[in-house]
Formats: structure tokens, sequence, C-alpha cells
């Protein structure tokens, strides 16, 4: 069954057609790739997917629902969890604050609670702590915790972007680039934190990514954008060969891996 | 850091400490009221500095906290002290007016936190100059307004208010102003506030819901800029339209860069600097007026984060907040044992921390 599934969807910028009439599927528990050139539309897919845009055709089905229309906080509710392209963490934040944002939409707790900060409130904001605290030592930053996420280095600013987005508990994780500007060491560890997570989490992960080496180690379908357009989808050694996809990557001399 | 913050710090890790401070400084209040230990004009300063606390601290939470450009908090000002004078004026009974006089206060301050409903939902859209350009011509709409009630007195002023404002009460609701916007930002939608000013985008795809925090926000902003219009309005006992205008929300926004944005420290700092110091510049007049103005365009170029800039007193964060360090580390501790069975099936690659 496809967790997610983009049917026809389209986005105009005025003149520019960024995404044309996507139709695909990312199946539930699994890794699913999209890749493509500079500007191909790869981010707007993930912003029209989270609700960043509105699309201005189609649908978009997440457990066979409807999202278009929904404004961004209503969809993370429903499982939907995002990292960026460019990091936007709360860098004037702690890292740990950062995590903590991330459990707004599950208190509970009402205007009397937080007014007296009685027992209710203590309690659940204990709880949050400390599964915040979890995810932090999860990831490996538990040392950060109180250090503001602006002054980590870039690759545990990476790592906590996608730590404050599992605190939302998704079922869907969109990966926009996660590891971009990392060198071959940082992207082995980063491979294999993305694995993990799908296994111990039951997360499908929806990986957008320019390095082919990742893609080939991770996902079992890759699907290729160009111009807006789905030009090629199957496993990742199918579409490396694919005449369109050497054409379309030929352009910009960054094909293969 | 030095010894005396430590010291602060370890007194106000005492549970009893809040409590003792609190009762100390009302009744100091109460004494020197009572007793007039201090004479009526040195009473009266420190009246418009608590009046002005709450002023700070209520805009704070939208321009500091929220990073937001609010610029015309006068306006809710005006609702609160006009809604409370004509309470107590011409609602209560003249004797009955000092016991009756908390609720005109609240009333007043409920009917400016309607008014700052109106605010929040153009502010739903960007954030930036849009909401600027709202909150000034609310400030400009409210003063016109009541220029053109004649009931109320229009531009003539409205009095008749007995002095029901005095140093006790003032510290009281200085206290509970504080009180409140503290327990409001250090929780959920506290963090929903701090979150919108870092990234508003991010926030909501985190799962913020960004207009119920705007909401709240705006409405808690705006009633206490309207209790703190009503404490001001049993003050002076006369108000005009005038008393409201944008130079009296600029001197707002004034007290708020000075002492520091997201900050309540920053906002007892910066009113108590800029009223103490208007007060020893009464010689230059008219002149007076040009200071704010001024002041706020050398602090926006200058500091733009005030004094204490974005850095709280320990004694204005909630205990359990102030004991971060210490709950993580015991929390660290209470999981040696990690990953727990069933919620993770492998350790992380990163291994437990
Ligand atoms: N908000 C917007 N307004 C106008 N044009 C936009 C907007 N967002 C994206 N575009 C355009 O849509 C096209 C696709 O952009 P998009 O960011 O989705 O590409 P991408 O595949 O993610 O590229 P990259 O690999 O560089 O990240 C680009 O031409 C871009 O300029
Ligand atoms: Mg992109």
């Amino acid at each position: 069954m496809a967790l997610l599934e983009l049917q026809g969807v389209s986005r105009r910028f005025g003149g520019l057609q960024a995404v044309a009439d996507l139709t695909l599927q990312v199946p539930e528990g699994e890794l699913t790739a999209l890749i493509g050139p500079n500007g191909a539309g790869k981010t707007t897919v993930f912003n029209l997917i989270t609700g960043v845009y509105r699309p201005t055709g189609g649908r978009i089905l997440f457990d066979g629902q409807d999202l278009v229309g929904l404004p961004p906080a209503a969809i993370v509710q429903r499982g939907i969890a995002r990292t960026f392209q460019s990091i936007r963490l709360f860098k004037g934040l702690t890292a740990l604050e950062n995590v903590r944002i991330a459990h707004f939409a599950r208190v509970t707790y009402g205007p009397g609670a937080w007014l007296s900060r009685g027992r209710p409130f203590r309690e659940e904001e204990e709880a949050i702590l400390a599964a915040s605290y979890q995810w932090l030592e999860r990831f490996g930053l538990a040392r950060y915790a109180l250090e503001p996420a602006g002054s980590l280095p870039y690759g545990d600013q990476r790592r906590l972007e996608i730590a404050r987005a599992m605190a939302t508990r998704p079922r869907l994780l969109l990966l926009d680039e996660p590891a971009a500007g990392m060198n071959p060491a940082e992207v082995e560890a980063l491979m294999e934190l993305i694995r993990w997570l799908q296994a111990s989490f039951q997360v499908t992960i929806f990986l957008i990514e320019h390095q082919m080496r990742m893609v080939m180690g991770l996902c079992q379908v890759v699907h290729v954008l160009d111009f807006g357009r789905l030009i090629a989808s199957g496993t990742p050694d199918e579409v490396r060969r694919h005449p369109r996809v050497l054409e379309a990557y030929l352009g910009q001399g960054a094909g293969g891996s | 850091m030095s010894r005396a913050a430590d010291l602060t710090t370890a007194f106000f890790a005492r549970p009893a400490s809040w409590p003792l401070v609190l009762t100390g400084l009302l009744l100091a209040a109460w004494l020197i009221h009572r007793y007039g230990w201090l004479n009526p004009y040195q009473q009266q300063i420190l009246m418009y500095v608590g009046i002005h606390i709450i002023l700070t601290a209520s805009l704070n939470l939208v321009n500091g906290y929220m990073g937001e450009f609010a610029v015309g908090h006068a306006a809710f000002m005006a609702v609160g002290a006009y809604v409370s004078s004509l309470i107590t004026v011409r609602l209560f009974p003249f004797q009955a007016a000092p016991l009756l006089f908390p609720l005109a206060l609240l009333v007043g301050s409920l009917a400016a936190g309607i008014v700052g409903l109106l605010v929040a939902f153009p502010s739903f859209r960007t954030r930036g100059d849009y909401l600027a350009i709202v909150t000034l011509a609310l400030n400009m709409i409210v003063k016109s307004a009541i220029e053109n009630l004649e009931v109320i007195g229009g531009p003539r002023g409205f009095l008749g208010m007995q002095r029901l404002t005095t140093l006790p009460w003032v510290v009281f609701w200085v206290i509970s102003s504080l009180w409140l916007l503290r327990n409001f930002i250090y929780a959920n939608l506290g963090r929903g506030v701090l979150a919108i000013r870092e990234d508003e985008v991010a926030a909501e795809l985190l799962g913020v819901d960004t207009r119920r925090v705007k909401l709240h926000a705006f409405i808690l902003s705006a009633s206490l800029a309207g209790l703190a219009g009503g404490l001001f309005a049993h003050v002076v006992q006369f108000i005009t339209p005038r008393s409201f205008d944008i130079v009296r929300s600029t001197e707002i926004l004034v007290m708020v860069y000075l002492g520091g944005i997201g900050s309540l420290a920053g906002s007892v700092i910066g009113a108590t600097v800029y009223t103490v110091a208007l007060e020893w510049l009464r010689f230059l007049g008219q002149w007076r007026m040009a200071i704010a103005p001024l002041l706020l365009v050398f602090l926006m170029i200058l500091r733009p984060t005030g004094i204490m800039g974005l850095r709280e007193f320990v004694a204005f964060i909630p205990r359990e907040e102030r004991n971060l360090r210490a709950r993580l580390e015991a929390l660290g501790r209470g999981r040696q044992g990690w990953p727990p069975a069933g919620e993770a099936g492998r350790v992380g690659p990163h291994g437990p921390a």
C-alpha cells in the first residue's frame, strides 16, 4: 500500500511550470528517492506535500486522504515531517528547545495548567523534556542540549534537524538533500543513521538527493524529475542507465556516482 | 559567573524565596503609602515606573519574544483607560469605587484584549511591515474615535476619576502581570512564540499552530496594556485622546528596545531607567518629547537587542526551567539501560550519548 500518493500534481509559478502532472507513490515502510538536476522541482514537490504551497492541480493522498488545502501544521499532525535543504533550525534557541517545540501539537494541558504550573502541567512538561532529551541522545547530540542550535557543527545541525522532525513522531519523513555539504565519512554515517531510523521507528522515508552514491546505497525505488516532469522511475540501477536520465544529467555534467 | 549571580541563583532556588520577596515588596509598598515614607511626588514616579513596566513587558511579548513589530500599543492603553474610568465614574457608587476598582481594571483590560483580537488577524498573514502599519493605523483610529465621542468628553478629555491607583495596587498588578507573562512564556504556547520569532515557516512545519499562538500573544499583550491604561487613568485622574497618541506608543517602544527584547528583566530595567531619566529631564520642557523618537532610532541602529538582549535574570525564570541542566543529568542517568526494550530495535549509529 502506498502511504503517500501524488496524482497528477502540478504547480506553476507565474510562467514557470515547476511541477507538471506528477504522479508517483511512496510505499509504506520503504526508502524512496527523488532525484533530478538543479531546479528540476524537487523541493517544490516537498513544499506541495507539506502544504507550504498549494498545488495548481492534482491530488495528494496521505494514507488515502487528500491533503490539498490543509495548513502545514495540520499536515504535520497527520504524520508528515520534513527537513530543509538549507538548514532551518531555530538557531538562537538551544538544541533541546528545538526538539521541545516539535511537541507543540501534542500538548494537552490548557490555560488553567500553564497558569498555575501545578502537577498536571509539570508532569506533561517532564514527559516532553524526557522525550526531547532522548531524541538528542539517540542522535548523539545530548552534549549540545543547552547550546544554541546555531553554534553546532554543520553536520550536527543537519542531524539535529532530523531529530527535531522525528520528535513530531511522523509516519513519513521527508529529507531534502540531507547529505548536502557533508564529507564522504559524514555521508556514510548519515546513511547508517537513515537506515537505523527506518528500521527502529517504522518510518517511511522520502528522500531528495543529488549524490547518486547515497541514493544507490539506500533506496529501493528512485524517481527522476526534470523540468518538473517525471522522466524515469525504477531501481537505482535501472534509473542510472536510463537514456533520458543520462541526457538530463549530461546537460550539467553531474551524472552517475 | 560572578559571586552575586551565584548567590541570587542559590536564593531563588529555594521554594520559599519568591513568596518572601513578593510579600516584602507588597508590604513595603503599603507602608510607604500608609505612612508617607516617600513624598507624593516620589510615590507618583514609582507608580509610573510600575505602569511602564506592565506596558513594556506586554509589548515585549509581541515585539521581543515573538519578533513582530507592533507600534501602536497606546491604543490598547487608551481602551483600558477609558473603559475603566467610565466604569468607576459613571457606574460605581462613589463610596464603593475603591473596593470595586480591581473589577473596573479587569473589564478595561478585557476590552483592550478584544481590540487586540482585531490586530491578531492581520498578523496571521506574514510578519514585517504589514503589522506595523496595521497597529499604527489602529492607534490613530482609536484616538480619533475617542475624539469624536462627545459622550466621553471628545477631544476635551474625560475626568472625575478618584485617585484609586495607589502604590500597593501598582506593585500588586506589576507582580501579577510579570507572573502571568512568565508562566505563559515558559510553557507550550511560549515556546511557539519563540519558534515564530526564529522561523515562522519552520515552526508551522513542526506542527506549531501559529495562529493560535499569535491569537494568545496579542490578546495577552493588549489586555495587559489595557490594565496599565486603567491604572494610569486613576493616577492622573484626567485623560484625553492625546494621552494615547503615537508619542506614547513610541515611548513604550523605546522602553522595550532600551531594556532588552525577549526579557522580562529587560522590561523592568528599560521602564525604570526611561521613566526616571525623563523625570530628571523635566527642565527640557516640551523638548522632552523629542527624546523618545530620537532614542528609538539610535537604539535600533546601535543596539537593537537592548541592555538585557534576550537574556534573563534567574529570578524571572521558573524553577523547573532554571534547573534544566540538573534535570537533564538526572534523565541521562536514569537511562543507563538504553534503548528501552520494544521502543528501538537497535542502538543508534552514534550510540547513546
Ligand atoms: N516560490 C517560488 N516562486 C517562484 N519560483 C519558484 C519558487 N519556488 C521554486 N521556484 C522555481 O521552481 C523551479 C524548481 O525549484 P526547486 O527548488 O523545486 O528545484 P530543486 O529541484 O529543488 O533544485 P535544487 O536541486 O537546486 O534544490 C526553479 O526554477 C525555481 O526557481
Ligand atoms: Mg531543492
